[in-house]
């Protein structure tokens, strides 16, 4: 079956590779309708990632219907319409219990990368690195999920699919972003990054009780989205100073949660973009941390800085001093959707959130590499690319 | 893994104020400390020639106090010409060489994982060794052999490499199994499990224990798997296995490796 594959640093070619099978009683086969491009796609095609193989299937946001189950499968069952969470969780260990399923004691194959990274196993991921299990992704015409039952999610007859094919990633991991800094009546929230994750917290951040939500980007058309779809007030960071017109926006407090939805590709300005980048090209600093050192200085005392842009490795120049001292919360992970799919149909339902807009082109995967191209230079107002196999 | 053949890593406490040694040093590789410099060396062979002084002096005299200058300058001079030879710090490391010298046949390996299962279902599982195969993907089989023994075989793409009988020597139902396992070559290893109630409810934690008694030199290679059987197996692989396969009836799989002739493509490190 056709699949588009990363066979090297910013090399995707469209191939020919065996049909997916049922190796599990808790696996399921989709046919996939819709797969989405997804930010931290472009780390794995920047070769910023370690563990990656040529060969590897990428993809992870998708809705596709299931056309097998294994014997194990309880929830779904063929022709039923899904999409599923990239982070996958075996439902049974003691994390997966506790809601904490991108820490999945067992659905990681592989136990030494991560353990050699992180000191602990995590969670399997769909369509990422050898580290995070080898899963085949989904831009494919079939994709296999593991441990099915609590990894895909059945969607509601009278959600679309451009909608709801945003369950999957996006819409989940900016509601994550919101949850995780626990917004009270009056409080203010910003958003560094308006790419869909960006959006999609900024939706979330009013719908859990933000009095205000100030976003912060560059890129013209995003901000324009952020205002017109997300409601947020927005900030172009090359245009203004961001510390001086949060601290002016919020009466000199500094917004009370910071969200960094930009992760270790973060753009800057200037001197420190030039040197940012020498530095990658030459594999001696893979995350560049403007965004968050932003965050943290322009944070009110006592706040909390939510990150759920992808971070990969090693970071220095950390403003650990500005945190301790301000008394900061630092929370961070990748998305739990699992907690979230329901209550985001609910939501989608109740038209109080919208995410078809991210969906600005739609390609067939014979145009992957284009895609991918396309979104990476964020040409033609390009928020999201979905593939339809 | 611990390695038995190795003593523990010496530092300075032990045998002089010098640092640790490297490695590289260790293995001879790097010029021993202080060798380099003159100024050393001819206090080392000053310290040589008036140990000789001292002893000639002491071989004339009689009596206990000739004696004792006859081996103190003797030592003295000793010391002084293998110090200038071999550098300062030989003493330590003749010492580690004689440490590393001696033989040490066992090694023991120690691993625990928590499985949210109640003790008396892994406990279970366990008791029949044959269960073990689904854990060991280089040992199809496990054949009970009498009540509590049974005999396991590893096959290679030349057929059948390695075979052996592992026997349950002793148990206490919920709690704990202990085994023996004999290999060719005369290997023998002594295993147990003990199975615990985690705190907080978090199901059960498993203790294993492996002691391996092999000839020298085989200890290291053979204590990585559970009987000895499948070389490099990783104990902790196992264990995930085990856990994985009781807290969600299955183990997980990755995709089949692609293929296209990706197999010499590009990685990421």
């Amino acid at each position: 079956v056709k699949a588009l594959c990363w066979n090297g640093v910013n090399d995707l070619r469209v191939e020919s590779v065996p049909e997916p099978q049922i190796l599990n009683p808790g696996d399921a086969l989709v046919r996939v309708a819709l797969s989405s491009v997804c930010g931290s796609d472009l780390h794995l095609l920047g070769g910023y990632e370690p563990t990656m193989r040529a060969g590897a299937v990428i993809g992870h946001e998708f809705l596709g219907e299931i056309v097998d189950t294994g014997r194990g499968v309880e929830t779904l069952k063929k022709g039923d319409r899904v999409i599923a969470v990239p982070v996958i969780g075996c439902g049974h260990c003691w994390f997966c219990e506790h809601a904490m399923w991108p820490l999945c004691d067992n659905s990681n194959p592989n136990r030494q990368p991560q353990e050699a990274i992180c000191g602990k196993v995590t969670a399997g991921i769909l369509g990422h690195s050898h580290a995070f299990g080898g899963y085949a992704g989904s831009h494919a015409e079939y994709v296999r999920v593991p441990y099915a039952d609590h990894t895909a999610f059945k969607v509601p007859d009278d959600i679309p699919d451009e909608k709801a094919v945003f369950v999957s990633d996006a819409a989940p991991t900016g509601y994550y972003a919101a949850d995780l800094c626990a917004i009270r009546p009056g409080e203010v929230v910003a958003v560094w990054g308006c790419g869909a994750v960006g959006q999609m917290a900024i939706r979330s951040a009013y719908l859990l009780g933000a009095e205000r939500v100030i976003a912060i980007d560059r890129v013209p058309d995003r901000l324009q989205k952020a205002k017109e779809r997300a409601g947020a007030e927005v900030l172009h960071y090359a245009e203004v100073s961001v510390r001086d017109a949060l601290d002016e926006m919020t009466g000199g407090r500094g917004p009370d949660s910071c969200i960094d939805a930009v992760g270790m590709e973060a753009d800057t300005t200037g001197i420190e973009e030039a040197l940012d980048r020498t530095r990658q090209v030459l594999r001696r600093h893979g995350e560049r941390l403007h965004v968050l050192r932003q965050a943290v200085l322009a944070c009110r005392k006592g706040g909390t800085v939510a990150i759920v842009g992808d971070y990969g490795g090693l970071v220095d120049r950390f403003p650990l001093g500005a945190a301790m001292s301000k008394g900061l919360t630092l929370r961070m992970g990748r998305q739990p959707g699992q907690n979230y799919v329901e209550r985001l149909f609910e939501h989608l339902r109740r038209g109080e959130l919208d995410p078809s807009y991210l969906l600005t082109h739609c390609l067939p995967l014979d145009a992957g590499p284009q895609g991918y191209a396309l979104f990476k230079n964020r040409q033609d107002n390009c928020l999201r690319v979905v593939f339809a196999p | 893994m611990r390695n038995g053949r190795r003593g523990p890593p010496l530092n300075a406490g032990a045998w002089g104020r010098e640092k640790p040694m490297t490695e590289a040093s260790d293995k001879g590789e790097a010029r021993p400390a202080g060798r380099s410099s003159p100024l050393l060396a001819l206090a080392h062979w000053s310290s040589a020639a008036a140990g000789a002084v001292i002893a000639s002096r002491g071989l004339r005299r009689r009596g206990g106090l000739g004696a004792l200058a006859t081996l103190g300058g003797a030592a003295l001079a000793a010391w002084g010409t293998a110090s200038a030879l071999a550098g300062p710090d030989f003493l330590r490391r003749s010492g580690q060489s004689l440490l590393r010298a001696l033989p040490h046949g066992t090694a023991e390996l120690k691993r625990a994982v928590t499985v949210n299962r109640p003790r008396a279902a892994l406990y279970a599982f366990w008791h029949d060794f044959a269960n073990l195969a689904r854990l060991m993907p280089d040992v199809p089989e496990i054949r009970p052999d009498g009540e509590r023994r049974w005999h396991w075989t590893v096959r290679g793409p030349g057929g059948v490499t390695a075979e052996g009988e592992v026997e349950r020597v002793e148990e206490r139902a919920d709690e704990f199994i202990a085994w023996r396992s004999l290999g060719d070559g005369g290997t023998v290893q002594e295993g147990t499990v003990r199975f615990q109630p985690a705190p907080g409810g978090r199901g059960s934690e498993v203790h294993v224990t492996i002691s391996s008694r092999a000839p020298a030199g085989r200890a290291g290679r053979t204590v990585a798997s559970l009987f000895g059987a499948a070389p490099g197996r990783p104990l902790r692989d196992l264990l995930r296995r085990f856990k994985q396969l009781m807290e969600t009836n299955e183990i997980p799989v990755p995709a089949p490796p692609p293929a296209n002739g990706h197999e010499r493509g590009e990685t990421t490190p």
